[in-house]
């Protein structure tokens, strides 16, 4: 229970990657690789003023405005510098790792000993349960983890409502058209390069926030925890896409949550049937395969068998 | 597809479903290593931590069954890693490297934890003193024998005053070791010039340009990336007749005229020595943080022939193992 808890929870937290990713892939068709610095852009940016004793809040906060940043910088210099658009992210991506050195000051910054959402999670899994544990369907769980996990829930859900709300309003629905069509979008006198910049000031914002939340949980922020960040977050949204199959906004989002959250789960399964560890990621690899194909699979099975 | 993942995992832990966790001194315990990668220094450790669990009497398969976790470089399994040994009702920890033991500080609080290949538990968060740590941790830090190696050079090779070596700046261990090497180099009155480098792409470039920085010697932190890519360094110094001087018994076989090793496969060895405490009924509470301070001379008589730079006699006498030379490996 500890890992489907643990499972659910990163996965939960890493759909907020996905989202941005979601919004940059999707949404704009931008190949942004600025995800794998932003991620421990804002781990960063958390953990150095959570060890100087700001609040979780506030620290979280600055993780996404400096994600936000780091899109924007992205976003200039595709759309005013004409660089293209891997290199771009690779040049930001690039910059961020120095940055991330110089803002933690050092490789590996730990917060077992400072307050950050972790602790409020676990204040919040103590009220629920009265105490330090309890029992979640007969098996015993800490207080921290389930508070961890409806946290990270409350958050996912509030973002995505914000995102939902956000992709319905005229902005919104220009970012969406620029992506779409920008031929027609610039015709209705919409600048396509502000959306753009927009669009991966966000992205990376939301990218940046969940790295400073899997700091907090995880208790550290390493500056090589964004490496290979991209590809988790591109296949989660693909997965997403996969399992719910609609190109709504609301489909789009409920997918690339539950892609991250499956994604999660298929990696605790492998760990908790004791795969051998050089395997870990072949097996992942496969099971990715089998969430993608069986679907569609499954329902080729149902139509012959309905038409004979 | 979500809802049928998380029955199947939930189903794979049914049989622990209200069962209450039992731990005594007599059974045999399922230690789980919990790794961060793949490389070579964490192989030495591992093998390092067996050897000690054999010479501390415990039999594989009798007293203790070994379970191996890896995250394989992914940051964001090193949790899922420690909650996967939990569920599997795991009853020590045994942790290789910095982001394995804090997630085990953050996610194991019940379960014993014995952490190796960490150049300072202090600074990873597990305690505030070796003395006043996690009730559930114990473990040993290593940083490289500085002090020791910077002495044989000013008394052996006193015309050596200029030092060199990568480091990669992403490495916490490496950093760690950067920072006591340039403090114990001040207080010897030797210059360091360090070249980062982030890939073992870069190494070659790097170790390159350090040769190209005037030194008179490469004295090589050891690290992950510089253990894997020492070749490229030995070779660029082979090339610029500099002789290298490491910390890593594997470096001397690949080409370092002296090593002065206090490497992780002796303090993995260490390590399980105090899990074989913590098995045998002893608190690790009560068992204090320790900083690994065993060290061992190995000089590679042709690394210093083709460099021809003799080796004093009393160094060789000294040495530990000699590789080369007439008499071959002792």
């Amino acid at each position: 229970m500890t890992l489907l808890l643990s499972a659910w929870t990163i996965g939960l937290i890493l759909s907020l990657l996905a989202l941005g990713i979601y919004i940059s892939y999707r949404v704009f068709k931008f190949a942004d690789i600025t995800a794998d610095g932003s991620i421990t852009f804002g781990a960063a940016v958390a953990a150095a003023m959570l060890t100087h004793g700001r609040h979780p809040l506030a620290a979280s906060g600055a993780a996404f405005v400096a994600g936000a940043l780091a899109g924007t910088c992205t976003g200039v210099l595709h759309t005013r510098f004409k660089i293209n658009q891997l290199l771009s992210g690779i040049l930001v991506m690039t910059a961020l790792y120095s940055i991330n050195l110089h803002v933690m000051g050092q490789s590996n910054l730990p917060l077992l000993s400072a307050t950050t959402l972790a602790t409020y999670a676990q204040d919040l899994g103590r009220w629920i349960s009265g105490h330090d544990s309890a029992t979640l369907m007969g098996w015993p769980v800490s207080a921290r983890d389930l508070g961890s996990l409806l946290l990270a829930a409350a958050i996912v859900l509030v973002i995505a409502a914000i995102l939902w709300l956000f992709f319905n309003t005229n902005l919104g629905s220009a970012m969406r058209a620029s992506g779409d069509n920008e031929q027609m979008i610039r015709a209705l006198g919409v600048s396509v390069g502000n959306m753009i910049v927009i669009g991966l000031a966000i992205a990376n914002g939301l990218v940046a926030f969940a790295g400073a939340l899997l700091a907090q949980y995880q208790g550290f922020a390493d500056v090589q925890m964004g490496i290979g960040m991209i590809v988790w977050g591109l296949a989660s949204v693909i997965i997403g896409r996969a399992l719910i199959g609609s190109d709504s906004v609301g489909a789009a989002l409920t997918g690339t949550i539950l892609g991250s959250v499956l994604f999660r789960l298929i990696i605790a399964l492998a760990l908790r049937w004791g795969l051998n560890p050089n395997d870990l990621k072949l097996v992942t690899a496969i099971f990715v395969f089998a969430a993608l194909v069986l679907p569609s699979a499954m329902q080729k099975v149902r139509r012959h068998a309905a038409a004979s | 597809m979500v809802i049928a993942a998380s029955a199947i995992l939930l189903l794979s832990d049914l049989q622990h479903r209200g069962r209450a966790q039992a731990r005594t001194a007599s059974h045999k315990w399922k230690l789980y290593f919990v790794q961060y990668n793949d490389v070579i220094d964490v192989k030495d450790a591992q093998a390092g931590v067996l050897e000690g669990l054999a010479e501390s009497g415990l039999v594989d398969g009798r007293d203790y069954q070994v379970e191996i976790l890896n995250a394989q470089g992914d940051m964001a399994t090193v949790s899922a890693l420690v909650d996967a040994a939990i569920t599997a009702h795991a009853d020590m920890l045994i942790t290789f490297s910095t982001p394995t033991l804090q997630a085990a500080l953050r996610r194991a609080q019940n379960v014993p934890v014995v952490y190796n290949y960490v150049s300072s538990g202090l600074k990873a968060g597990a305690g505030k003193s070796n003395t006043d740590h996690a009730p559930n941790v114990t473990g040993v830090s290593l940083l490289p024998a500085n002090d020791e190696a910077l002495t044989i050079l000013k008394t052996h090779f006193p015309t050596i005053r200029r030092l060199g070596t990568l480091y990669c700046p992403a490495e916490t261990n490496m950093v760690n070791a950067k920072i006591a090497l340039d403090e114990a180099a001040k207080r010897a009155g030797f210059e360091i010039e360090y070249v980062p480098a982030e890939t073992a792409t870069d190494v070659p470039d790097a170790a390159a340009a350090l040769m190209s920085r005037d030194i008179d010697a490469v004295l090589q932190l050891p690290g992950n990336l510089t253990a894997s890519a020492f070749g490229s360094i030995g070779e660029a110094a082979r090339r610029s007749h500099i002789p290298v001087f490491a910390f890593q018994k594997s470096q001397a076989i690949g080409g370092a005229m002296v090593v002065v090793a206090r490497d992780y496969r002796d303090s993995g060895r260490h390590a399980a020595h105090l899990a074989a405490r913590i098995m045998r009924g002893a608190n690790p509470a009560t068992i204090p943080l320790e900083d690994f301070g065993k060290t061992s001379l190995i000089v590679n008589l042709d690394a210093a022939r083709s460099l021809n730079i003799p080796l004093p006699p009393v160094l060789v006498r000294s040495a530990r193992e000699v590789i080369g030379g007439t008499g071959g490996n002792r």
